[in-house]
């Protein structure tokens, strides 16, 4: 098995509306700018993979819908999803399809349109739908029960919380693609709406439009289109039981599917101290209460210490270990986007290419995806 | 490139309704059987790759509710491929070769009769030029099929042909749904459903599950002494809108074969592959793909199935299962042809046994009048 | 969106303009008839005919899940229909939210009343956890460790509604 990099990324503009496009050119927007990127035309994609769920637009088979905006019209083309994981989910299938040997150069896209659906509604339909989907109240329901457990676990504040949104938020000002722009302070998050015990409006990430896309290529071709390649060095799923009551959600101390797949991938990397080897982290956060459960999960720190991190500012921009430079999903979530959106992130910070948010000398990155009933896909990137 | 071989397959029967089971009971007896067919059981399996559709399964990550009976739960990967069964499986072998894993469970479910399937593929067309004139995947079959025969003069009869081998044909198969004995104007002279297609030309919408596990080379060999080898594989995607494309034609079928042959060295495929399972949702469909496949020229697949070559006792035999028109499980039905394929290349398939199969073809579709397509070829030698 | 907005319905697709840009809106709705299965078809049928709340035991690491369910999520070993067991209908807090903003429920497709408290309940016994409604949507009033009893609606048809809410059982404090 060959290396295996990325070479292109494109983002589109992170909106809650991007009413100025339909889907299709949407996901065009992404596909051009990888492209681009890569200094590559479509004749030079072998394959695509492409990534959505296909309730929060409505449509069937979208794979097929979006073929104008891929350039995937007489290609292989394969939809994968997994939910929340589905951006993750698409970059770990680039890796695994390059690493077959049957394509050098595989194009992939994820993308969500979600300002054109009722996104809680469609989310809800996710839970089981004799069983949890009649008490399911969107993402927001099952994390903020999360952040309940974990405050009573490690005795955690809604200060703690905040201090989290505030970081996201802070960084997203340096990320031209972000979302969300927005300048405030700990008390403006803690007197921000009450939506779901302890979770307030902003501790929540928001839903938006958007695409991301990129090119992986095997280690010739790669080093053949740039010499600035993202290498992946190791990926790692988890997923959980099937139901909500059973696992992935149940022990608010930390999230055991990614507990498990980052143990695994720092294995496979050859990583023995995550905390002292990784350079910087793209971490898959949908809120500020999930953020302090997922970063005790990442082998980082001791159980309950991750509001120690955030406060003491370890994870910001200027601390050791800079924890999503881009503003994270706090800032900006397409779905189906969102968890290439970490990897494409990841890739900027290896290639050196993050601009205002560039963390110095990036050598090793990390990103995650979550989703499901607490999945999770971790994906290690070197220089 | 090294190779990839199934090991084991197990299937559900198909049928209009399966009421006593949830998705994941469903799936996990099919689960079951492939693992026993290998003689492994979770605890051998590296990883798993579905197929479902948060459409037809009313629920956004239809794959959630199959984590426990595919065996994933937090101890290994599962991915969702969100199309047809044989696109799992071509992934599925991705993962394998890749050699992250030395095995690989792929798992496809659907159960067809507890949605709406006007509705469901209503959806696949574009919302805002398309859905409200009604399409939906009868009505562009129909529109396809009356394409194909103008084109090509393709008869009423000869789309009748196909309905009447395959009915007989699933008189074999104890897991199909619609065993019949037709005769030719049985089905001219079923219900009209959308012209020129009749009840009798139109495949049911069923329940049921199915399972391959791949193993990588040097696994295989460890694992069974009947391993049936990937020996190509390849997809393709056509344009969306029907007016795009010319419907008598199957180009994205042809570019997946061409990708499937190459990587199979097969370069007369109407001679060098002893069976096919193809992905029949409706009768003139098989004469389609037949042509897609490379079994005939373009336009000729009317003329293939006159010759009696498709049938049980000819040289290539199309769809001894019984094919999709005998039980159409969507997303599942074209991991049932690999399974099928699989069979018939291990000389398992009991009274559907083609005789002296060393290469057969397995066919998979996605999206509607055959947009999307995968074909699998498969071999007792690598 | 700038510019005034015209808005035109004409059957059940709506469109909406504004100065250059158009939004159509469709309402898709999808019927769907889901089977309950073997395991599940158990659980509602006790729950209507006699308020029991089933679960699970696996005859191998004796761990009991509620629903029951045809494999053992923790070690994968079939289960029968012989394994379901009754479980208790008192438990524990484990996590807890008061949803508090207003979403359309995609099992109605009406907006759910709210504020409303719903979490993760340890049935006593069960080695997992049931979700579902709490009685009490004062959030300073619930706490994790919080001991609560099933509250059966007095006409039952055979779905987890059956369980109206978990109340709290006052004077039990903390577990
Ligand atoms: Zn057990």
């Amino acid at each position: 098995m060959g290396r295996v990099g990325i070479v292109g990324i494109g983002q589109t503009q992170f909106r809650s509306k991007r009413e100025d496009v339909n889907s299709v050119e949407l996901v065009n927007e992404a596909v051009r700018a990888a492209l681009a990127d890569a200094q590559l035309t479509i004749k030079d994609i072998d394959a695509i993979i492409i990534g959505n769920m296909e309730h929060f637009e409505s449509i069937n088979y979208s794979e097929m819908w979006t073929i104008d905006g891929s350039g995937g019209y007489m290609k292989p083309v394969m939809k994968i999803t997994t939910g929340g994981t589905t951006g993750s989910t698409i970059a770990c299938a680039g890796f695994y399809q390059v690493s077959s040997g049957m394509f050098d150069r595989v194009l992939v896209i994820g993308w969500e349109h979600l300002s054109e659906s009722d996104t809680t509604g469609a989310i809800a339909s996710c839970s089981d739908p004799i069983w949890e989907r009649s008490v399911m109240a969107g993402a927001v329901g099952p994390l903020a029960i999360v952040a309940s457990e974990y405050m009573r676990i490690h005795g955690t504040t809604e200060e703690d919380a905040a201090r989290v949104a505030v970081q996201a938020h802070k960084n997203a000002l340096n990320n031209p693609y972000a979302h969300l722009h927005l300048d405030i302070t700990v008390d403006d998050v803690l007197n921000s709406a009450m939506l779901s015990y302890p979770m307030k409006l902003l501790d929540m990430c928001p839903t938006s439009d958007g695409a991301c896309a990129m090119v992986f290529a095997e280690d010739k071709s790669a080093r053949e289109i740039t010499d600035n390649v993202a290498w992946v060095k190791s990926v790692a799923t988890r997923h959980d039981t099937a139901f909500f009551g059973d696992g992935g959600l149940k022990h608010g101390d930390k999230l055991r599917s990614l507990y498990l797949a980052t143990e695994e991938a720092y294995t496979r990397a050859g990583i023995k101290n995550p905390f002292k080897e990784l350079d910087v982290i793209e971490m898959y956060e949908p809120s500020s209460w999930s953020a302090l459960t997922w970063v005790d999960s990442l082998h980082i720190c001791e159980p309950g210490e991750a509001p120690k991190l955030f406060e003491e500012g370890v994870l910001s921009m200027k601390g050791e270990l800079p924890l999503n430079p881009s503003g994270g999903v706090i800032s900006t979530n397409p779905i189906g986007a969102t968890g290439a959106v970490r990897v494409a992130e990841a890739a900027l910070q290896i290639r050196g290419m993050a601009d205002r948010r560039q963390v110095p000398d990036v050598e090793l990155a990390m990103a995650t995806g979550f989703g499901g009933s607490g999945w999770s896909d971790v994906m290690i990137l070197e220089r | 490139m090294k190779k990839v071989a199934i090991v084991g397959v197990g299937q559900t029967k198909q049928e209009a309704s399966k009421p006593h089971q949830s998705f994941a009971e469903m799936l996990y007896e099919a689960v079951k059987a492939a693992l026993n067919d290998a003689n492994m059981w979770f605890d051998d399996i590296g990883n798993v790759v579905s197929a479902s559709s948060d459409f037809w399964d009313g629920r956004t990550i239809s794959n959630m509710a199959i984590q426990d009976v595919t065996g994933t739960t937090y101890k290994k990967t599962e991915s969702k491929v969100a199309s047809d069964g044989t696109y799992a499986t071509v992934y599925g072998m991705m993962r394998t070769l890749s050699e992250y894993y030395d095995t690989t469970l792929v798992a496809a479910h659907c159960k067809g009769s507890e949605g709406n399937t006007r509705i469901i593929t209503n959806a696949i067309f574009d919302p805002l030029y398309q859905r409200a004139i009604g399409l939906d995947a009868i009505s562009g079959a129909a529109l396809q099929a009356r394409r194909y025969m103008t084109k090509y003069g393709i008869t009423e009869e000869q789309m009748a042909k196909v309905s009447v081998k395959n009915h007989g044909n699933a008189r074999n198969n104890p897991y199909a749904q619609l065993p019949m004995d037709l005769k030719i104007d049985d089905v001219l002279n079923s219900r009209m459903i959308s012209d020129p297609l009749k009840l009798y030309d139109c495949s049911p919408i069923s329940d049921g599950a199915a399972a391959v596990i791949l193993a990588s080379e040097d696994k295989a060999k460890e694992i069974t002494d009947n391993p049936v080898w990937i020996r190509g594989a390849g997809y393709s995607i056509d344009a969306f809108y029907l007016t795009d494309r010319d419907l008598a034609e199957c180009d994205s079928l042809r570019a997946a074969a061409s990708m499937a042959y190459r990587m199979a060295g097969i370069t007369d495929p109407g001679r060098q592959i002893d069976v096919a399972e193809v992905y029949d949702s409706f009768s003139y469909q098989e004469l389609m793909w037949t042509e897609g496949l490379g079994f005939c020229k373009p336009g000729e697949g009317g003329k293939l199935i006159d010759s009696g070559r498709t049938q049980m006792d000819g040289d290539l035999p199309v769809n001894p299962s019984g094919g999709v028109i005998s039980a159409h499980t969507v997303t599942t039905a074209g991991l049932v042809r690999v399974v099928e394929a699989a069979l018939q290349v291990r000389g398992e398939a009991d009274k559907r046994q083609v005789p002296d199969v060393n290469t057969a073809v397995a066919h998979g579709t996605s999206g509607y009048c055959g947009q999307g397509n995968c074909v699998i070829v498969l071999g007792r030698e690598k | 969106m700038v510019g005034a907005k015209v808005g035109v319905t004409s059957g059940r697709a709506k469109q909406e303009f504004n100065d250059e840009l158009l939004r159509i809106t469709m309402m898709v709705d999808i019927p769907y008839n889901f089977s309950a299965g073997t395991f599940g078809s158990i659980f509602f049928r006790e729950l209507k005919d006699s308020r029991r709340i089933m679960g699970i035991k696996c005859n191998k690491c004796g761990e009991i899940f509620v629903p029951p369910r045809v494999l053992c999520p923790e070690c994968l070993v079939e289960l029968s229909i012989d394994d379901c067991i009754e479980v208790s209908s008192e438990g524990t807090v484990e996590g807890f939210t008061v949803v508090n903003f207003p979403f359309i429920d995609p099992n109605t497709g009406k907006v759910r009343n709210y504020p409303y408290g719903t979490g993760n309940i340890k049935l006593d016994g069960v080695s997992n956890l049931l979700w579902h409604f709490l009685k009490e949507s004062d959030y300073s009033k619930i706490h994790n460790g919080m001991r609560v009893r099933a509250v059966f609606e007095d006409k039952r048809v055979g779905l987890p509604s059956d369980i109206r809410y978990f109340e709290t059982i006052e004077g039990e404090g903390e577990k």
